[in-house]
C-alpha cells in the first residue's frame, strides 16, 4: 500500500484560508494528523490575529532567526533520535555547542574531530561579529515573541516528520524491490520447471515384462514400457534392461 | 532361438572370500586379531529361495528378500534347476549396502521345473541372529500368463 506524504504547513496554511487545491483539500479533511496539525495552526492564527504586521526585518534580524531556527531544528532532531554521531555535527550543533548548550555527545566528536574544530572557530567568529554589529546597531535582540517561537517549532516538527515518513517510504521501497526480485526469481524457476515438464517417471516393470519382451516385437507391444533404449524395436538391450530394472530396490 | 538374456557376474564364491579372509588374518598383527576376536563372531550362510510352482511350469520368478538383525550379503547364485543355474538378475547396489534385494529370472527353455524347486541362492555373512523374510513379487508360466506360486527360504549351509 502507498503511504502518501502529507501537505506542508503552506499548504494546510492555503487550506486554512480556503485556497488549498481540491486534492489537497481532500487529504487534509480526511487525514487524522494534517487535521490536528491544522488546530495548531488555527491557534497560531489566532495568536497573530491581534498582532500587527511585522515590519520589514533587517538582514541581522533574518540571520539571528535563521539562527534560531536550526537551533531549534537541531534540537528537535536530538530528541527524535535522528541525530547521527557517524556524521559531523552541522552548524546548529555547533552553535550550541559554542554556547555550552550542545549534547555531551556533541561535545565529545567536537573534541576529537579537527574539521569540527575548524568549522566552530568559524562560528565563533560570525558570531562575535554578529554580536558586535548587533551591539553597535542598539543592544542585544529582544527575545522571541512566543507565537513566532510556537510556529517554529510547529515547523520544526512537521519537518521532523516529513523525514522520517520519506526515510520508511524509502525502506518500504527497498524491501519491495527486493521482494519483487526474489518472486520474480521464484516465478521464472517455476515457470522453466513447468516449460520442462516433468519428466516421466520409469514405468513399473518386473520379471515378466522381461520375460514378454524376450519374445520380440511379435509378442511385446513396442513402445515405451518395453523399448528401454528407445530405438523404436524390442530387442535383447530391451529385455536386459527390464530385467535390470525389475531388480531394482524401491522401482516396485 | 533367441539368446539368454546377459546375466550379472557371479559373485565370488564363499570360499573364495573365506580364503581371502584367512590369509587377510594371517597378516595382520597379533594385536589386531585380538580385537578381531573380541568382536562378535561372524558366520557365513547361504539361503535357498525355493518357488514351488505345483504343477505349472516356471518360466519366469521375482522375490524380495529382506533380513533383519545384522547381515551382509556376500553373493547370489544360481539355483538347482538347470533352467535357472545362472545366477539370477539382482541390483549390487542393494546387495553392497542394504538388508533387501530382490532377485529375478525367467527362462524360456522348454525344460521348466515344477513343484518345489531351488531357484536361487543368496550368500549371507550374518553376525548374531538374522532373521529372514520372503515375498512373491511375480512369476509367469510359458504361456506369460502370471501366477501366484508359494515361495519359501532354506536358511542353512553353514561355512
Amino acid at each position: 500500500m502507498e503511504e502518501r506524504l502529507h501537505p506542508d504547513y503552506g499548504e494546510i496554511e492555503a487550506y486554512r484560508t480556503g485556497e488549498a487545491e481540491p486534492a489537497m483539500a481532500a487529504h487534509i479533511s480526511q487525514c487524522s494528523e494534517c487535521l490536528a496539525a491544522l488546530e495548531e495552526l488555527k491557534a497560531v492564527a489566532e495568536l497573530l490575529r491581534d498582532e500587527p504586521p511585522l515590519p520589514p526585518l533587517s538582514e541581522q534580524r533574518k540571520q539571528q532567526l535563521a539562527a534560531m531556527v536550526r537551533d531549534e531544528g537541531a534540537r528537535v532532531r536530538r530528541e527524535l533520535g535522528l541525530w547521527d554521531m557517524t556524521g559531523h555535527p552541522d552548524n546548529a550543533d555547533l552553535s550550541m555547542h559554542l554556547r555550552g548548550e550542545a549534547d555531551a555527545a556533541v561535545a565529545q566528536h567536537v573534541e576529537q574531530c579537527e574539521e569540527c574544530q575548524i568549522g566552530l572557530a568559524e562560528i565563533a567568529e560570525i558570531a562575535a561579529l554578529l554580536k558586535k554589529e548587533l551591539a553597535r546597531a542598539g543592544g542585544s535582540p529582544s527575545p522571541m515573541p512566543e507565537h513566532v517561537d510556537q510556529k517554529i517549532r510547529f515547523e520544526a516538527r512537521r519537518h521532523a516528520a516529513r523525514v522520517r515518513r520519506e526515510l520508511r517510504l524509502a525502506a518500504m521501497r527497498r524491501w519491495a524491490i527486493a521482494a519483487a526480485i526474489v518472486l520474480s526469481a521464484g516465478g521464472l524457476l517455476i515457470w522453466r520447471q513447468m516449460e520442462r515438464g516433468t519428466p516421466a517417471a520409469a514405468p513399473r516393470v518386473d520379471i515378466v515384462d522381461a520375460l514378454i519382451a524376450s519374445y520380440g516385437s511379435a509378442t511385446a507391444p513396442v513402445g515405451a514400457s518395453y523399448d528401454v533404449n528407445g530405438d523404436g524395436r524390442i530387442d535383447d538391450d530391451d529385455v536386459d534392461g527390464l530385467a535390470r530394472r525389475a531388480v531394482i530396490v524401491g522401482n516396485v | 532361438m533367441t539368446p539368454e538374456p546377459r546375466r550379472p557376474t557371479p559373485a565370488p564364491r564363499p570360499a573364495t572370500t573365506l580364503l581371502f579372509a584367512l590369509l587377510l588374518a594371517a597378516a595382520l598383527p597379533l594385536n589386531a586379531i585380538a580385537e578381531a576376536t573380541a568382536t562378535p563372531a561372524s558366520r557365513f550362510v547361504t539361503v535357498g529361495i525355493v518357488v514351488d510352482s505345483g504343477k505349472d511350469d516356471l518360466a519366469a520368478y521375482q522375490v524380495e528378500v529382506v533380513t533383519t538383525g545384522t547381515a551382509q550379503f556376500v553373493g547370489v547364485a544360481g539355483g538347482e534347476h538347470p533352467a535357472y543355474a545362472a545366477p539370477p538378475y539382482f541390483d549390487p547396489a542393494a546387495i553392497r549396502s542394504g538388508n533387501r534385494v530382490i532377485v529375478a529370472a525367467f527362462s524360456r527353455d522348454t525344460n521348466l521345473p515344477t513343484g518345489a524347486t531351488k531357484v536361487a541362492e543368496l550368500q549371507v555373512r550374518e553376525v548374531g541372529p538374522v532373521t529372514y523374510t520372503a515375498r512373491l513379487m511375480a512369476a509367469a508360466r510359458p504361456d506369460l500368463s502370471r501366477f501366484t506360486p508359494t515361495v519359501r527360504l532354506v536358511v542353512g549351509g553353514q561355512q
